[in-house]
């Protein structure tokens, strides 16, 4: 045996000789043996609304203590916060913050949960990992926001301990993942498969980008998937696309744009579909069966919420999702 | 904001501030822990 090693975390998997470093940046070959160096070491760290992850089906109205540390396993032209996914650990400001301290900050805040957000996750996976358990043993919920490019063993590790995914499904071509995001797009619907089976709750989001991926007919084969493979109870979220890091030339999506692909995904079978990043009255939840407001939204804060134990006030249906 | 909304706003900010490290100076950040999910190659 030498002293090359393979990382098995990602579907990249990394074949790294000593001292090189993954491609997500956070990965090192030291002599043998494969380390992260970003383990406690966030480069964010953040009070959010939970709506901002974006979940509208969990705990809604409660605060996220959220943590991310530089890297990424994509590197998508698109991406909001590239100066942190893209960068190099040592590129980055970074807190002295190990897990306990995460959840002792948690509690101080008054948070109901972590979320693993901003970068991607499975970046800092150990740390994460490790901080996910502590949460559990302490009665903090865990949630991620992730791009679900990682392989199916360590994610079914993690689920034991993850209360919460939210999964960027940014295309439904392979030659999206390929060109735009340099990854593919099987192992992403793997992942959200694997998400259901695991009993996880679930929520999609779908970045809209004008000529890339907003072909009407991908996006109704996209949500004829979703239905099909995870229900029509997952919550789907299309984003507003503003111009960013190498995807400058492109226009902001259109709002008729986001409206139709609603209509669509609402059209497919899908129960909750809303726009993000743009004012619209699709970021209420309404009720399937009544159709009554029954959680009222601006951005990311409640103005009413209308499901008391888990169903609708109005008529008693059950709402799928988290709620206390 | 009242007086009590303004000391937890503080509160909060200086805890993050003291918080923050000056860890630009290179390999600070390169605190080593065992990855999970790994696995050694053969050579050749
Ligand atoms: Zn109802």
């Amino acid at each position: 045996m030498g002293k090359i090693v393979q990382c098995e975390l990602c579907p990249n998997g990394c074949v790294l000789d000593v001292n090189q470093t993954s491609r997500c940046r956070t990965r090192i070959n030291k002599d043998g043996k494969l380390y992260s160096i970003v383990y406690g070491k966030p480069c964010a760290v953040h009070v959010d609304p939970i709506e901002k992850k974006p979940f509208f089906h969990f705990l809604p109205g409660t605060k996220a203590f959220s943590i991310a540390t530089a890297g990424c396993v994509l590197s998508c032209k698109f991406c909001q916060n590239w100066q942190i996914s893209q960068a190099k650990p040592q590129e980055t400001d970074t807190y002295d913050l190990p897990p306990d301290k995460v959840i002792s900050y948690t509690k101080t805040y008054n948070c109901k949960s972590i979320a693993y957000t901003y970068t991607e996750p499975t970046a800092f996976y150990e740390y994460m990992f490790d901080t996910a358990v502590k949460a559990k043993e302490n009665n903090i919920k865990n949630t991620m926001h992730s791009c679900g490019y990682i392989n199916e063993k360590p994610l079914r590790k993690l689920c034991k301990y993850m209360d919460a995914a939210d999964i960027d499904l940014k295309a439904f071509t392979e030659d999206f993942y390929d060109k735009i995001c340099n990854g593919s797009l099987k192992p992403v619907l793997n992942s959200l498969v694997v998400l259901k089976e695991e009993k996880i709750w679930l929520e999609i989001t779908n970045l809209v980008i004008p000529t890339l991926n907003d072909d009407m007919k991908k996006i109704n084969e996209m949500c004829r998937w979703i239905v099909k493979n995870l229900g029509a109870d997952v919550p789907l979220h299309f984003s507003r696309f503003f111009p960013h890091y190498k995807l400058t030339n492109l226009p902001p999506t259109p709002v008729e744009t986001l409206t139709n692909a609603r209509k669509t995904a609402i059209d497919a079978g899908l129960k909750f579909v809303y726009i993000g990043n743009v004012r619209t009255e699709a970021e209420n939840t309404y009720c399937p069966s009544c159709k009554k407001i029954l959680i009222e939204r601006t951005g990311y804060q409640i103005i009413k919420n209308n499901i008391s134990n888990g169903k609708c006030r109005f008529c008693n249906a059950a709402m799928p999702g988290v709620w206390s | 904001m009242t007086r009590r909304e303004f000391l937890k706003a503080f509160v909060f900010l200086w805890s993050f501030l003291s918080l923050k490290e000056d860890s630009n100076a290179e390999g600070k950040n390169e605190q080593l822990h065992e990855a999970m999910f790994w696995r050694r190659v053969e050579d050749g």
